[in-house]
């Protein structure tokens, strides 16, 4: 009787954490900016953590044209602050988004958007 | 899904750890003589090779976390080279060289070479440890902290661990005999059970810098599921200590039952810890 409910009392505490999302560092701010509009494009991708992170992946899509080629691998160096350079890229609205392991070990993830007015 | 998968299987992984620590110490120190090969072969050398196993899934599943390729990227070259050089990697290897040396110290038990059992019981239960206060939610706090952690963590596997031997113990023929042990280990358990308490309310009051956050967080709402269960487990081992023990041998049936109930809130402890340390964190 004791295991049956003891089961009982396991379901509901899944259902309590599976609300919940683990993030630790976090990203601090970027180059571009989450929302920025931008009337040249960008040549660099600046990710800044609030910690050391190692970046395990990045990802840019423009909204219409879909996924853009990026030089990316991810590296066993953990750092703060991360820059990468960008393809031409053309006008249209973009999405990048980036998984990163924290100092801690626990895996955070995010994306943000920005938009590009005019081609250069 | 990962996560899921990451956090039973770290509930897995305390479950051998806590064999590891409290069941080989409880077999050192109270099994009679009779019965130690039995409980070495049926309860610690199963715990060590499934431990060493569960150390190396938990490992493989944060590979594949990261490589976000389904299952196959559990093997990635890459990310298995990136996550090897992680902390990651290093708890991996710290958890399996201290299994494997729980498993060294059960072939010593074995063959009652019990002072050479007791310091690979020593070792395997400090590179068991150390990983706690080294990575998650508090590899950025005072060393202290991290130790408080880490004895936290080496107290609660003591006593869980010790409960199978001591059911064991407690369903012998002989209560008369069992009696004393018992009463030993209810005295020797006062102090490490009260340090335990301790360092756990002093980490969380750390980690959550306050006790208010307790009831306005997903995080807090659940640590509170486990201090209720925490209760109830201090409750069973009051009820044991104060009223069962004493009473020996009149009410062996009811101290069997009692502890049989400790193991089952010490599984549901495990698993809520697991939870709490894999799909959520303070901040939330």
């Amino acid at each position: 009787m004791l295991t049956s409910t003891l089961a009982r009392l396991l379901v509901p505490l899944i259902l309590l954490f599976s609300a919940t999302v683990s993030a630790h560092t976090g990203l601090q701010g970027s180059s571009p900016a989450d929302g920025e509009l931008l009337e040249q494009p960008p040549v660099e991708l600046q990710l800044n953590f609030s910690g050391k992170v190692r970046l395990m992946r990045v990802s840019l899509a423009e909204a219409k044209r879909g996924k853009v080629k990026l030089a990316f691998m991810p590296g066993a160096v953990p750092e703060k602050n991360i820059s990468l350079q960008l393809p031409a890229l053309e006008t249209g609205e973009y999405t990048v988004s980036w998984v990163a392991m924290g100092g801690d070990g626990h895996k955070m993830s995010g994306d943000f958007s920005f938009k590009v007015t005019a081609e250069k | 899904m990962w996560a899921t998968a990451f956090a039973l299987n770290k509930w897995l992984l305390y479950g051998a750890m806590s064999v590891a620590i409290g069941g080989t110490a409880t077999i050192l120190l109270w099994t009679p003589r009779h019965d130690i090969r039995p409980q070495v072969k049926a309860y610690l050398l199963p715990a060590a090779v499934a431990g060493l196993l569960f150390a190396a899934t938990g490992f493989l599943l944060q590979v594949g976390t990261f490589a976000e390729a389904g299952l196959g990227g559990m093997f990635d070259r890459l990310y298995l080279s990136i996550l090897w050089q992680s902390p990651a990697g290093e708890v991996a290897l710290l958890q399996g060289l201290g299994f494997l040396t729980a498993f060294l110290a059960g072939l010593c038990l074995l063959q009652h070479r019990r002072r050479w059992a007791a310091a690979l019981w020593l070792l395997g239960a400090f590179l068991l440890l150390l990983p706690f206060g080294w990575r998650g939610h508090t590899a950025d706090s005072s060393l202290w902290l991290r130790a408080a952690l880490s004895l936290h963590a080496g107290l609660a596997a003591w006593w869980m661990g010790a409960l199978y031997p001591l059911w064991r113990l407690s369903r012998r023929d002989d209560p008369a005999r069992y009696g004393a042990a018992m009463v030993q280990f209810g005295r020797l358990a006062s102090w490490p059970v009260a340090l335990l308490v301790l360092c756990g309310i002093w980490v969380l009051y750390s980690l959550l810098n306050g006790f208010a956050p307790l009831f306005q967080s997903n995080y807090g709402l659940a640590m509170l599921v486990k201090l209720a269960l925490v209760a109830t487990l201090l409750l069973l081992a009051a009820q044991n200590k104060w009223r069962l023990v004493p009473r020996l041998p009149a009410t062996a049936p009811a101290l069997a039952g009692s502890i049989r109930a400790e193991m089952l809130v010490g599984v549901a402890i495990l698993f809520t810890t697991a939870l709490l340390s894999t799909l959520t964190g303070p901040g939330h």
